[in-house]
């Protein structure tokens, strides 16, 4: 297994991905001069894409996903998963950071857990919280109550959020 | 042969019962004392914090990242200052970087005393409890000292910390690391020479390499399961950078990789140790200088309202790695988006393998031993079920509805 | 003696018995919580604490849950206190012959054991909630495996006495008048010493202590038998308990250390009685202080196989090493 850098890794991505990448830099981490500096990858797909992606990162190393981020873009929901690769080596672990765009009128993305079993918690999360439609994930409540009524995504910011009333103490 | 007779039943543990220090639930299916079955419902807790923090600004969330939770509230606030600090770029002194991982490695050894404890009254051995918990008094003695507070330390500002280290407390820091380093071989001795400890431990409980790789599994859970895995030393950040910090493996001491309880008890008690040596090595090492790169709190405010941009902070955590996203908007106060992912959330799926082939017995410990931190993310949310109408119920209406209940009862 | 006197002193020695093994019970507890508590580092609760317990468990409301069977869950926790009570009637205290004495022995004192053990296992079964019912479960485990070695122990030792004299070899009085080590050469008494370890290693699976405390686990099964019993029923029971630990250690005692201290002393009469008697209850606490109190410190809970397993295999096996010891020294 060949260790490699941020910008090694985001090049290799870039050759295998090319226009597909919607976007793809790597930003250094800005906190003091401090040898050597952390740096990670970003990049942003397509959904179609996600899991092709995520297949060739695997080639690499068997990625380690801490949790997948939600934000609420408006008619857009922006789905970021954090990975990283090559633990165990000082210095060298790169972290990738893959966001994936959904929209709100067609929420569905295909589920990662036959490649990462671990991955089932942080999609029955977003699943529950923002309102995105795994696919083949079971469609049962994890930090909600059983009881949770339908349609309300505590996360949105739109009109499926909470509403006002049920919300105290917390503005 | 008789036609097989299903004989189980469930045995629900939790949200509330005595091997759970914080809610969780989960339901056996046992057959006997053998169990079958398993299934973890979270979110008793779930108090909406990273809700509550979108609606403020970053550095009121300091302190609300702050009471995540109450044993390893400094992992919260460092992760989420590091995510801020990454998103707006802001500095740090390199004498802030050192007194951070200081702070972070006192809490370590003062959250892995706790859990040493708790894991022996789930064993039954309360004796062993209460000695952990004697030598846990030490480091937070200490941490009060430094930080001037048991918990919650409040000392992570962006750009720096609140507090410096004085020689008296330097003074107070080398007195920890004399009391722990005399003190560590006898706890050793304790945990892990103990015939009836060992008996409980050693052989249960076990996740292996590939399931601990597959399930996300972080902290001292993936390493016991002999995954190389840790922040401070794959991805240095604030004094790790300088340090000498090498991932604990059991077989340190034990001389081979089972993934068992035995295993996480190895890991925690040898991270102890490996936590002294940290400091005493950070004290010698950390340099003259100002401990925050902007003391104003006002032209911090502004500073990160113009910043845009997304952040990212990890921390390894006494229980794993912490991991805190942070998105800024320009011209907005508030955050606009906040996601936590406390150690536990990654543990959480490691529970049912490890309960494969163990009995009602073992679940207190095997409960205990990814150390859970019960992730926390809602307020209270009752829904009236005759009615299907909804209502938040908090601490003032919950408090009027006991003393109602309470008159009812006097009544009768 | 007419037969009506008779009756009178047997009345009132019962009664003095039971409510004399109460207090004991109870205080003796108190002193194994502080001891506990120091040998821990803990300040611990005042010795009259468990007066207070039960105290307050009386006046608390006695909750029956909705699917218990009720007469049951009621009368259960009075079986367990009689039947524990019962057994200090058989016990000679010092000079003192035992309350009961001619119409029972070592073999009734088994069952009234088991009696007790029993009874908390119905008291949970028909409480109707899981963990009492893994609790019976586990309860019933651990009788079917310490009942083994515990009658091996008094067999053996009941069938060393019939060789000495002809009075009857299970009548407890008997064991005082004929001191075992007295009898024996070395390899007897290292027989003896055995059967005595025995002994000390069911006490506490007999009294559901720590490491055996299967049957109650608080982090594991959350009380277990007892999880639904609240108020009188649970005081019934806390009481039990606390007698239980007098009656086992007094049992350890009659068996094995029978000695009495006013002969060494010289002294005789009523003084000599007084004083046997006194002495008979330190000796009760040293066992107690040495076999629950020291034991249940130094130790984590053990698993019920693992329970099965060490009564079934090695400490039965111990118990008949002692016999054999025990024959060899007699043939010999």
């Amino acid at each position: 297994m060949d260790v490699l850098s941020a910008d090694e890794l985001l090049e290799k991505i870039q050759q295998k991905f090319g226009e597909r990448l919607k976007e793809a830099e790597v930003k250094e981490r800005a906190m003091t001069d401090a040898p050597p500096p952390i740096r990670r990858v970003w990049v942003r797909v397509d959904r179609e894409d996600f899991r092709e992606l995520l297949k060739f990162l695997m080639e690499f190393d068997f990625p380690h996903l801490a949790v997948a981020s939600a934000a609420d873009m408006g008619d857009e929901i922006e789905l970021i998963y954090h990975i990283s690769l090559f633990q165990g080596k000082r210095f060298k672990e790169v972290y990738v950071n893959i966001k994936v765009r959904v929209p709100k009128s067609d929420p569905k993305i295909p589920t990662i857990t036959d490649l990462i079993p671990g991955a089932l918690s942080t999609e029955l999360e977003k699943q529950e919280m923002m309102g995105v439609d795994v696919v083949g994930i079971p469609k049962e409540k994890l930090f909600l109550p059983w009881d949770f009524p339908e349609g309300v995504y505590p996360w949105r910011r739109d009109e499926t959020g909470p509403k006002d009333d049920v919300v105290k103490y917390v503005r | 042969m008789a036609e097989h007779i299903n004989v189980s039943y469930n045995v629900p543990v939790g949200p509330i019962h005595p091997a759970l220090k914080e809610p969780v639930n989960l339901t056996f299916e046992v057959e006997g004392e053998r169990i079958v079955d398993v299934k973890v419902k979270p979110g008793w807790n779930h108090r909406g914090i990273e809700f509550m923090g979108m609606e403020r600004n970053p550095i009121q969330v300091i302190h609300l990242a702050e009471r995540i939770c109450g044993i390893c509230s400094f992992v919260h606030a460092i992760s989420f200052v590091q995510a801020v600090e990454e998103a707006a770029g802001i500095p740090v002194p390199e004498r802030a970087l050192y007194i951070r991982a200081i702070v972070g490695e006192m809490e370590r050894i003062h959250s892995h005393l706790l859990w040493a404890g708790v894991a022996a009254h789930e064993l039954g051995f309360d004796t062993l409890l209460h000695y952990s918990w004697q030598l846990r008094e030490k480091v937070m003695d200490v941490l009060e000292i430094v930080t001037g507070n048991r918990v919650n330390y409040g000392m992570m500002v962006f750009g720096g910390v609140r507090r410096d280290i004085t020689p008296e407390r330097e003074k107070a820091l080398f007195d920890m690391i004399n009391y722990y380093r005399r003190n560590s071989d006898r706890l050793k001795e304790l945990f892990l020479e103990d015939p009836t400890v060992k008996l409980r431990t050693r052989g249960y409980g076990i996740l292996t390499y590939d399931e601990a790789l597959k399930l996300c599994a972080v902290g001292p859970t993936a390493r016991a399961s002999g995954l190389a895995i840790d922040v401070r030393h794959d991805e240095p950040y604030a004094g790790y950078k300088y340090l000498n910090v090498e991932p604990i493996l059991p077989d340190a001491y034990t001389g081979e990789v089972i993934g068992d309880l035995y295993d996480r008890f190895v890991v925690r008690l040898l991270e102890v140790d490996q936590s002294v040596d940290i400091i005493e090595e950070a004290l010698e090492k950390i340099p003259e200088g100002e401990i925050t790169s902007e003391p104003k709190l006002p032209k911090l405010m502004v500073t990160l309202k113009k910043a845009e941009g997304d952040g990212f902070g990890r921390h390894e955590a006494p229980r794993g790695e912490v991991v805190h996203f942070v998105r800024l908007k320009a011209g907005k106060d508030n955050l606009d988006s906040w996601k936590v992912r406390a150690s536990t959330y990654g543990n959480l799926m490691t529970w049912p393998p490890m309960f494969k082939d163990t009995q009602i017995a073992d679940i207190p410990i095997v409960v205990a031993s990814i150390d859970p931190c019960i992730g926390c993310m809602d307020r209270v949310t009752v829904v009236n079920r005759r009615t299907k109408t909804e209502n938040v119920l908090v601490y003032d209406d919950l408090h009027r509805l006991s003393v109602e209940k309470t008159r009812r009862l006097q009544r009768k | 003696m007419n037969v009506a006197l008779l009756i009178v002193v047997k009345v009132l020695g019962v009664i003095g018995v039971a409510f004399l093994s109460v207090f004991v019970g109870l205080l003796y507890k108190g002193i194994d919580r502080k001891l506990a508590a120091h040998m821990q580092g803990r300040v611990g609760p005042p010795i009259l604490q468990p007066f207070w317990d039960v105290g307050k468990l009386l006046q608390k409301e006695n909750i029956v849950p909705d699917n218990a069977v009720v007469w049951l869950f009621n009368t259960v926790p009075f079986f367990a206190l009689i039947s524990t009570i019962t057994i200090m009637m058989y016990i000679p205290m010092g000079g003192l012959p035992p309350v009961l004495f001619g119409s029972g022995d070592v073999i009734v004192i088994v069952y009234l054991l088991t009696i007790a053990g029993i009874s908390m296992v119905i008291g949970g079964s028909s409480s109707g909630s899981p963990y009492a019912a893994v609790g019976a479960q586990r309860e019933m485990v651990t009788m079917i495996s310490y009942e083994l070695p515990l009658v091996m122990v008094v067999i053996s030792l009941a069938w060393r006495i019939s060789k000495l004299t002809n009075l009857p070899a299970f009548s407890l009085l008997t064991f005082t008048q004929y001191p075992l080590w007295s009898y024996t050469g070395i390899l007897g008494g290292l027989g003896l010493l055995i059967l005595l370890i025995v002994l000390l290693m069911v006490t506490p699976a007999e009294l559901s202590k720590l490491p055996m405390d299967l049957p109650e686990a608080e982090t594991e099964i959350a009380g277990g038998l007892l999880v639904e019993y609240s108020g009188r029923n649970l005081a019934l029971f806390y009481i039990a308990d606390a007698v239980k630990v007098v009656v086992m250690s007094s049992l350890i005692v009659v068996l094995f250390f029978p000695y009495e201290i006013s002969g060494v002393l010289g002294i005789s009469g009523g003084v000599a009685y007084v004083l046997d008697f006194l002495f008979f209850w330190v000796k009760v606490l040293g066992i107690m202080i040495l076999d629950v109190t020291s034991i249940r410190v130094a130790a984590a809970r053990f698993k019920i196989n693992q329970v099965a397993t060490a009564y079934w295999m090695p400490v039965f096996f111990l118990s008949l090493v002692g016999l054999g010891l025990l024959a060899v020294d007699m043939a010999l």
